[in-house]
């Protein structure tokens, strides 16, 4: 009796006293997933036409008041196909569907985690998240409020920004988009610059910290991003967006759906264009996306769709970073971008200054349910991409190059008064030399083609949910170097090229100092064995894999002496297990551990640049455990996990005289706590926290003795990085947001940041001076950030419209978001990108 | 409600947020613009007119003013009127906007007087009788002026020109003019010292008029052709205080001391030392810094090495005229070899045998203070221990190549305690 009173008060507060009291009525029902007959929590619970709301709670029962006249009650939850239902009777239970089977599907097979099940420490980012708060920042700034994220724009062109995750960069994350694998196959890295329209098309985003719940063979020692983007809707319809931002951001973007048709074909296309002058000096930019899906129905059973992506484009970058003393007497500032010049009244990036590249992403997937205990899912892809990034090259590159890393310009660097690179003087004097140009810009071109296959079988037996499959793929990178502007000379004289005679005269368009194709072959099996009882799940996954190696080198060698190495293989496995106990309906608790090798990556396989096969490569190891604490109640959900990662035997080598040394020993421990709380008392107010405290630092030093192959000694090698802390990631950082509909329609957000504990970036295989033992590299200052966001709902012509405004950095915090340790460990040797000032964009979605 | 006191409570928060970089920009503020330069100056004669006024401003009793005075006076500094002590409140007055680091060579007269005030004693009549008890006496060496001039007051450094009477006894007594100064607690007989007499005055001419010189017959024009001429024989560095009379309103007995350069007397030299702004005032330094870059530099060690019959056995069989690894001096890479590998090998002693590699490390850093020894020794053979009354120290950086084929470098500092001799103070010290 209290209990209704309360909520029939409650509903008044709420509502804003807009309710009469007569002509009421009282609606409950229980909510249960129309596949397994669980319960759903959480399902938001509206009376159409009005803002009254509710949630049902964890064993899905909700009850609501109606007012008179209102006839109908809406049903929505991620992931879930949107109910509908007219108010027949007091007691309406309801079945909800999974939106879209394929999503289902793929959610699968990208090993998507689900809450109070999956044993592994991870947050889910939904699409009106991404939409209200990402605003004109980066895509993987959107994970920023998450725990043991340090995500930062670096030197702040688009698609220029890096992730970190639990203090692992981006080699050590691993990146899927609908369960295929993304990260660069020669070196482990994640480039954002590929992936810049991916903010558009995402559907669902979730990051697994530490080992996650992927069953490939991926280097998830940080964690893995899951990217699941939009498939086919069920709903015909679209949406156009506009939006508008600092310093001349623009964006339009489209969606349409033709929904699900009955002849079973469904396609969905969007496309966007963006551009601006970029925050920075220097950085403008313009993108496209574009993205395409086709699915059929094949049968009831089976459905087969084609998922198109790709986001061509180009940006001017800066490079450099610089002492914070720099800025300060620079007339621009934290804006000041030493790397670009004029030509012909635009805006010019020099050397590491101007990347432009088109990565598009084709696959197909086939989805067959085989039986009701057996699923069959593909995914056969590819990806062809091209591009590169602008250098500054030949016998007077240093005319418009600066000292790496201090910033500093070389004793010959040529600047304008106004100080910027003055390409005019090097067009002169290129134009004078008898020689051919001293300073041509060049295109660093990084091609690759990639073609794979991911099937995954799951099926049933006895009481094991029994998952198994392979991953098959082959890469090809093309690593070339092409003339692209001459700046003025009459030709270019390179001697990189043994097949050339180096006298030869080089134009626009040919290649010069470097032409190398590095091929991956790989072949995984995967399998997990995973079983369930009704309140108690345990998994254990196993990977094995062999990649083989192979490289090509068309100026290193002759076609005599043979230009193509042969393969070299690598076999790699992992194992890892996991448990969950849901004690009662409010808390669960897990644990999982794993681990598993890593083969050395394309450039420790091989010495230096040659195809010469670094016989000695050492695998590198990972051990991580984790122990996790869930409670949820129908207004809170909060998390706490503590881990311990171990990354041992991180690359190390050496070249000695004759001999490459290949040391072991190099290990680093992260491990830490991180703990997130949302708080719903209504559907009016969201409150989240979130406090992750680590504690990662290079374990021990290492001390090596290399000896030849007639065990003569040589010399000894030793790397001081004993108790050093890991650099280049905000080891403590907190967050708080705040998210209400303060009227009805409009909802305002403020979101504030904390980090902390953050060393510069350092190489920890340069700490050879014995003056450095125990010296952590520079702490920078702890800083604190504030967004702000404004969601604003209307109908224009009878369509659902809505406007979002955000301001990132609200009090224009100027502060360093990423340093380069410096000779001193200090402010004054290490240089630095300062994060942007405040930053605003409006923007407005109509859908159709 | 709730809303309102969440937001609330956030923008508190906030405050917090204002700026990061707050002790950092504070730094930079605090070390701006460290104005600083390095050049040479020589000082003019009104330059010590102005250190003069300084230095009278900051006496601190009679004595201080008198030696202010007499910067002005003799136009140059001197064992009594310190340079170190006088030139910096000049520098700091004059180049006000110098900041930390910057440093200045001052070139400068410097006399040999050591004697700035002169005391004259002349013993008449009524001294004899109020002495001896009788007017016809004299001073002999039974009865030294010195003996008496125990019984008066005296301080350091006293010059006291001395007439009387002096014999063997009273018949054949003569005036004369003897100079006594009180050192070390002592009345001692100088004899570096020459007394012009009126023959002396009439040989150089126009002196020789009324026996004087004046301003318009200064003692520096007509002295030293006249010592000169009078010390054919001198030796380089000789030192004559010459005592004459000077005419100004009034005949006055003073001294000066010439010195013989080798071709010339003269009664000052030019000298010049080094002023270094430390931040907060200007001090002389004349620690000597050098680092050891040159071929020429090591090559003093491995001469040394290679002529000394114990360690000739350490040269480089390879390269027995640019290396040796007995200190590991290489004139050919210029620096100190320290890889253990090589230094084990060649250790015809095996003085290194037993030690870990820390302790072999420690043991040849060590080893190399005494190769820094034998370099000063020849490289500086001419070092003077005191200059400007200041001690003189020696601050070596060498080069070092060693394991991990790490290059670093390190400072030794001797002291110079003699000519040309030196002594070590400390070091190693790593250069960061």
């Amino acid at each position: 009796m209290k209990r209704d009173l309360l909520s029939i008060l409650l509903i008044f507060i709420l509502s804003g006293f807009s309710l009469s009291i007569s002509g009421q009525k009282t609606v409950t029902g229980v909510i249960t997933d129309a596949a397994d007959n669980t319960p759903i929590p959480g399902v938001t619970v509206l009376v159409k036409g009005t803002t009254i709301g509710t949630i049902s709670d964890l064993d899905g029962n909700y009850k609501i008041n109606v007012p008179e006249g209102k006839e109908f009650l809406v049903f929505s939850y991620v992931g879930m196909k949107t109910v509908t239902l007219k108010i027949t009777e007091d007691k309406i239970d309801v079945k909800m569907a999974a939106e879209n089977e394929e999503i289902a599907e793929i959610m699968v097979i990208a090993s998507f985690a689900k809450d109070r099940h999956t044993p592994v420490s991870f947050s889910t980012i939904t699409p009106d998240i991404i939409t209200e708060k990402l605003g004109t920042q980066e895509f993987p700034e959107i994970l920023k409020s998450t725990p043991s994220v340090y995500a930062t724009k670096q030197g702040g062109g688009y698609g220029d920004s890096r992730i970190n995750l639990r203090g692992f960069d981006s080699n050590n994350i691993g990146v899927l988009i609908n369960g295929v694998p993304v990260n660069d196959m020669e070196n482990g890295k994640v480039y954002w610059s590929n992936w810049a329209g991916l903010s558009d098309v995402t559907k669902t985003m979730q990051v697994q910290r530490g080992l996650g719940a992927s069953k490939l063979a991926i280097s998830s020692v940080g964690g893995t991003i899951n990217i699941i983007t939009q498939t086919t809707d069920a709903k015909q319809g679209g949406s156009v967006y506009i939006a508008t931002g600092n310093n001349g951001y623009s964006k339009t973007a489209f969606t349409l759906s033709t929904g699900l048709q009955e002849n079973g074909w469904a396609v969905t296309v969007s496309g966007s264009k963006t551009q601006g002058d970029g925050y920075v000096r220097g950085t403008n930019f313009k993108g496209y996306s574009y993205f395409l899906n086709i699915s059929k129905r094949l049968t009831d059973n089976q459905t087969l769709s084609l998922t198109a992506f790709g986001a061509p484009q180009w940006h001017n970058q800066r490079s450099n970073k610089h002492y914070i003393k720099t800025y300060l007497d620079h007339p621009d500032g934290i804006l000041y971008n030493s790397d670009f010049g004029y030509r012909n009244g635009k805006v010019y990036g020099g050397g590491y200054a101007y990347n432009e590249y088109h990565k598009p992403q084709i696959s197909l997937n086939h989805s067959w349910n085989i039986s009701s205990l057996t699923s069959l899912s593909t995914a056969v892809y590819l990806s062809k991409s091209s591009g590169g990034g602008r250098r500054i090259v030949g016998a007077q590159s240093d005319l418009l190059s600066f000292q790496y890393p201090s910033g500093e310009p070389t004793a010959s660097t040529l600047l304008t008064p106004d100080g910027y690179l003055d390409y005019d003087s090097v067009m002169r004097i290129n134009q004078e030399s008898l020689t051919g140009s001293q300073a041509v810009v060049a295109m660093s071109n990084n091609s690759h083609d990639w073609y794979g296959i991911l099937s995954t079988l799951n099926t049933k037996v006895g009481d094991i949910n029994v998952t198994a499959g392979i991953d098959g793929r082959y890469y090809k990178g093309y690593h070339y170097r092409v003339i692209d502007d001459l700046l003025g000379g009459k030709y270019y004289l390179d001697n990189a090229n043994i097949n050339r005679d180096p006298g030869t005269p080089l134009y626009k368009g040919d290649t010069i100092s470097y032409y190398n194709v590095g091929e991956v072959l790989w072949g995984g099996v995967f399998a997990q064995g995973e079983y369930v009882l009704e309140n108690f799940s345990a998994f254990i996954s196993g990977s094995a894999s062999n990649s083989s190696h192979r490289r090509t080198d068309l100026f290193a060698y002759t076609p005599e002496e043979g230009q193509v190495s042969d393969w070299q293989n690598f076999f790699a496995y992992s194992g890892k297990g996991g448990v969950n106990y849901n004690i009662n309906k409010h808390h669960n608790v897990f644990a999982n551990g794993g681990y598993f090798t890593r083969a050395p990556f394309f450039r420790y396989a091989f010495i230096g640049y040659t195809n010469t096969f670094n016989t000695g490569a050492k695998h590198e190891r990972v051990l991580s455990s984790e122990l996790g604490y869930g409670y949820r109640s129908t207004k809170m959900k909060a998390n706490v996990a503590l881990y311990r990662t171990k990354w041992m035997d991180k690359a190390l080598t050496r070249s000695l005289g004759q001999e490459v040394a290949n040391i072991t020993g190099l290990d680093a421990l992260h491990q830490g706590i991180e703990a997130e709380l949302t708080y719903k008392p209504s559907t009016k107010l969201t409150v989240k926290g979130m406090l992750s405290v680590g504690d990662w630092t290079w374990e021990k030093d290492v001390a090596a003795a290399v000896y030849d192959q007639e065990q003569n000694f040589i010399d000894s090698v030793f790397i001081y990085s004993g108790g050093i802390h890991v650099g280049d990631a905000a080891q403590t950082t907190a967050a708080l947001s705040v998210d209400a509909e303060v009227l009805p329609k409009l909802t305002l957000g403020f979101d504030v940041n904390y980090y902390d504990n953050l060393y510069a970036y350092f190489d920890v295989t340069t700490r050879v001076n014995t003056a450095d033992i125990g010296v952590d590299a520079w702490q920078m200052p702890s800083y604190t950030l504030a967004d702000f966001n404004v969601k604003y709902k209307f109908k224009v012509a009878g369509l659902n419209a809505a406007i979002y405004g955000k301001i990132n950095n609200v009090l224009d915090t100027e502060y360093i978001a990423d340093a380069t340790d410096g000779a001193n460990h200090d402010y004054a040797t290490s240089p630095v990108f300062y994060g942007f000032g405040r930053t605003w964009s409006v923007a407005l979605k109509i859908r159709f | 409600m709730k809303k309102y006191i969440i937001f609330s409570f956030m923008a508190g928060l906030l405050f917090t947020a204002c700026n990061p970089n707050k002790d950092i920009y504070d730094a930079i503020d605090a070390a701006e613009k460290p104005y600083n330069e390095n050049f040479d100056i020589e000082l003019k004669d009104a330059d010590y007119t102005s250190i003069k006024k300084l230095a009278l401003e900051t006496a601190q009793n009679a004595q201080d003013s008198t030696i202010a005075n007499n910067v002005d006076t003799y136009k140059s500094f001197s064992v009594t009127r310190s340079a170190a002590d006088l030139i910096p409140a000049f520098l700091a007055k004059n180049y006000i906007a110098l900041d930390s680091a910057s440093s200045i060579n001052v070139k400068y007269k410097y006399s040999n007087n050591e004697y700035d005030s002169l005391s004259i004693i002349t013993f008449v009549d009524d001294d004899y009788t109020a002495l001896f008890g009788t007017v016809d006496t004299c001073f002999s060496p039974s009865f030294e002026p010195s003996d008496y001039l125990g019984t008066i007051d005296s301080t350091e450094n006293y010059l006291v020109y001395f007439n009387c009477r002096y014999g063997n006894s009273f018949a054949e007594a003569v005036d004369t003019s003897i100079v006594y100064t009180f050192e070390s607690g002592v009345w001692t007989n100088k004899d570096n010292f020459y007394i012009l007499t009126d023959e002396d005055y009439e040989s150089m001419g126009a002196p020789g008029q009324y026996h004087n010189f004046s301003a318009s017959n200064p003692p520096e024009h007509f002295l030293p052709v006249f010592l000169h001429n009078k010390f054919p024989y001198a030796f380089s560095k000789d030192l004559v205080n010459v005592f004459y009379k000077y005419y100004s309103g009034g005949t006055k007995t003073m001294t000066d001391a010439y010195m013989f350069d080798g071709s010339v007397w003269s009664n000052t030299v030019d000298k010049i030392s080094p002023f270094i702004n430390n931040g907060t005032e200007w001090v002389f330094d004349p620690t000597v810094h050098y680092t050891m870059n040159a071929s020429e530099d090591y090559q003093i060690i491995i001469d040394y090495v290679a002529n000394n019959p114990d360690l000739s056995g350490y040269l480089d069989p390879t390269y027995p005229e640019t290396a040796e690894y007995y200190y590991g001096a290489s004139s050919y890479y210029k620096n100190f070899y320290l890889k253990l590998y090589k230094r084990r090998l060649y250790d015809p002693f095996g003085l290194l045998d037993g030690l870990s590699d820390e302790e072999a490390t420690q043991a040849l850093l060590e080893r190399i203070n005494e190769a820094i020894g034998i370099f000063l020794e020849g490289k500086y053979p001419d070092a003077e221990p005191i200059m400007n009354g200041v001690q003189v120290y020696y601050s070596i950086t060498y080069n070092t190549y060693g394991e991990n084929s790490v290059r670093n470098q390190y400072t030794v500092v001797y002291k110079c305690i003699g000519t040309g001799q030196f002594e070590y103070v400390s070091g190693p010290e790593l250069v960061e």
